[in-house]
């Protein structure tokens, strides 16, 4: 029999902890098994809530500075005379409007950009704060009115973690029918 | 001879894995190779430890007349010439019904044939189903005689089974993945020896970690869902009893092939698969077969009087685990 042999040594483990002290109650046993199973389950929970925190800030504030670019937008429109708002939804600068009104536009445009530049720099804040781990960043509180409904984190899904893969499989898998 | 197929062998990221089919069963061993060791060594030592499958196929099957088993059981309570896988294999059957105060018991044959369980059956491919004439009115109750308690001279190479045949089909792939993984230790410090899912798992894969084990969903659909766990094993073996394939049903009563001596009757009520980490695989595997046979009631109180680590699947769905086998989760199904 070619590379079988039998070692003088056998397998020592009949039973793990056969020359152990006595082992507690089962009682004792059943509530120690309970605790390790919630802890696996609680860490599961945990690296779910953790892709939550990375995933529903991202697009709250995404949502959000759409939504504020959306008013934003309103607001200029509003503000503007008729003639340039009327030329600026045209989106025809300079067609049929007079150069008094194209200097207000320039200038309503350049606020737009900066309030732009610094929703930008709170969406970036508010992403750097959600990717540590520091718990749930708080939203900077708008008060804006008449802003769109913000979606609820309840509507984000997130995504279950999927098994690794494996280099064996136990069970009746292996068996050949 | 069973089981004696061609073997294939393929390298693949930096691990040589050979596989081949005995005892009824996908046999695979994953070497890692040391450093500067010969391709032609590893590929060598891969080929002997699968031939190890073979060779205790042909001493200890059931499903030949003439296998060293089958005609040692042909007069059990006579001393008889055996070759030396078959002596050791009695003497672990021996072993494997102590430790599980009796769980385990080779003596099953009977009940086994009984049932219909007499030949190889198609399994996975068909529905099996198996009407006998013969089948006694009530089961067939082995160690009727108390403790299986064979004789074994191993200066002559001897061995007397008892007054009752025997099966070692709970007995012969976790030895045969004892010795496989043995043989395997000098040549390739980091290997798998995977014997249709009870496996050894020695150092780890390429790239570092543990070497990953799903563990089955034994559901009937269980097959798409994926695996219910997933373990990290180094340095240690794992087995699985499941009667996710091999069940039928004999004069129209369900059945499968793991008997509880106590009933001579398929036992594991409320289970479908049990799977129990430890550091020998026969010895894994044993107290894989001993768990389940507890059945749904008491597995839980066995397993942790016993201090294994164990995780079982319910006819439910419902995974439990002991705390013991926690170390060794490395993902679980929610």
């Amino acid at each position: 029999m070619a590379g079988l042999t039998f070692p003088a040594g056998r397998a020592q483990e009949d039973s793990p902890g056969s020359s152990a002290p006595p082992l507690p109650p089962d009682s004792l046993l059943a509530a120690g098994d309970e605790r390790a199973r919630r802890r696996t389950l609680a860490r599961q929970a945990e690296l779910r809530r953790r892709v939550r925190r990375r995933v529903v800030p991202a697009a709250l504030v995404g949502s959000s500075v759409l939504a504020l670019a959306a008013a934003a937008d309103r607001f200029v429109v509003r503000t503007l005379p008729p003639a340039a708002s009327q030329a600026a939804s045209a989106g025809a600068a300079g067609a049929g409007a007079s150069p008094k009104t194209l200097d207000q536009i320039a200038k309503t445009l350049a606020a737009d950009r900066q309030a732009i530049a610094a929703l930008a720099e709170a969406q970036a804040r508010l992403a750097r704060q959600a990717g540590g781990d520091d718990g749930g960043a708080a939203l900077p509180s708008l008060s804006l009115p008449n802003l769109p409904a913000l979606p609820s984190s309840a509507g984000v899904a997130v995504p279950s973690i999927p098994a690794p893969s494996t280099h064996a499989v136990t069970g009746a898998s292996g068996a050949i029918p | 001879m069973p089981g004696a197929t061609r073997q294939e062998q393929r390298w693949e990221a930096g691990e040589l894995v050979s596989e081949r089919v005995a005892m009824a069963t996908r046999c695979a061993v994953r070497l890692v190779p040391p450093d500067g060791a010969e391709p032609s060594r590893i590929e060598a030592a891969a080929a002997e430890a699968l031939a190890i499958f073979a060779e205790v196929e042909a001493a200890c099957t059931r499903f030949r007349a003439d296998s060293p088993l089958m005609r040692a059981n042909q007069a059990p309570d006579r001393w008889q010439r055996v070759p030396r896988i078959l002596l050791e294999a009695v003497e672990e059957a021996k072993r494997a019904h102590d430790r599980t105060g009796g769980r385990v018991d080779p003596r099953v044959l009977g009940a086994l044939v009984d049932l219909g369980y007499d030949r190889t059956l198609p399994f996975g491919r068909e529905a099996v189903r198996l009407a006998r004439a013969g089948l006694p009115a009530g089961p067939r109750r082995p160690g009727r005689g108390g403790a299986f308690r064979p004789g074994i001279r191993r200066a002559e190479g001897e061995v007397r089974l008892g007054p009752e045949s025997i099966d070692l089909g709970g007995i012969g792939k976790g030895l045969a993945v004892r010795w496989a993984d043995q043989s395997l230790m000098a040549v390739a410090p980091d290997h798998l020896v995977d014997a249709g899912g009870d496996c050894a798992c020695r150092g780890g894969p390429p790239g570092g970690g543990p070497w990953l084990v799903g563990v089955e969903d034994p559901s009937p659909c269980g097959e798409q869902g994926g695996p219910v766990a997933v373990l990290g094993l180094r340095d240690r073996a794992v087995a699985t009893s499941s009667v996710r394939l091999r069940r039928w049903t004999a004069n129209g009563r369900p059945v499968h092939h793991l008997i509880d001596p106590r009933t001579g009757r398929p036992g594991g009520e409320g289970l479908l698969a049990v799977t129990v980490v430890g550091e020998d695989p026969a010895v894994a595997e044993s107290w894989s077969k001993a768990l389940f046979l507890a059945g749904r009631r008491q597995i839980g109180s066995l397993a942790r009087r016993r201090g294994l680590a164990a995780l079982w699947v319910e006819e439910d769905g419902k995974v439990s685990t002991t705390g013991q086998i926690e170390r060794y989760l490395r993902w679980r199904r929610a």
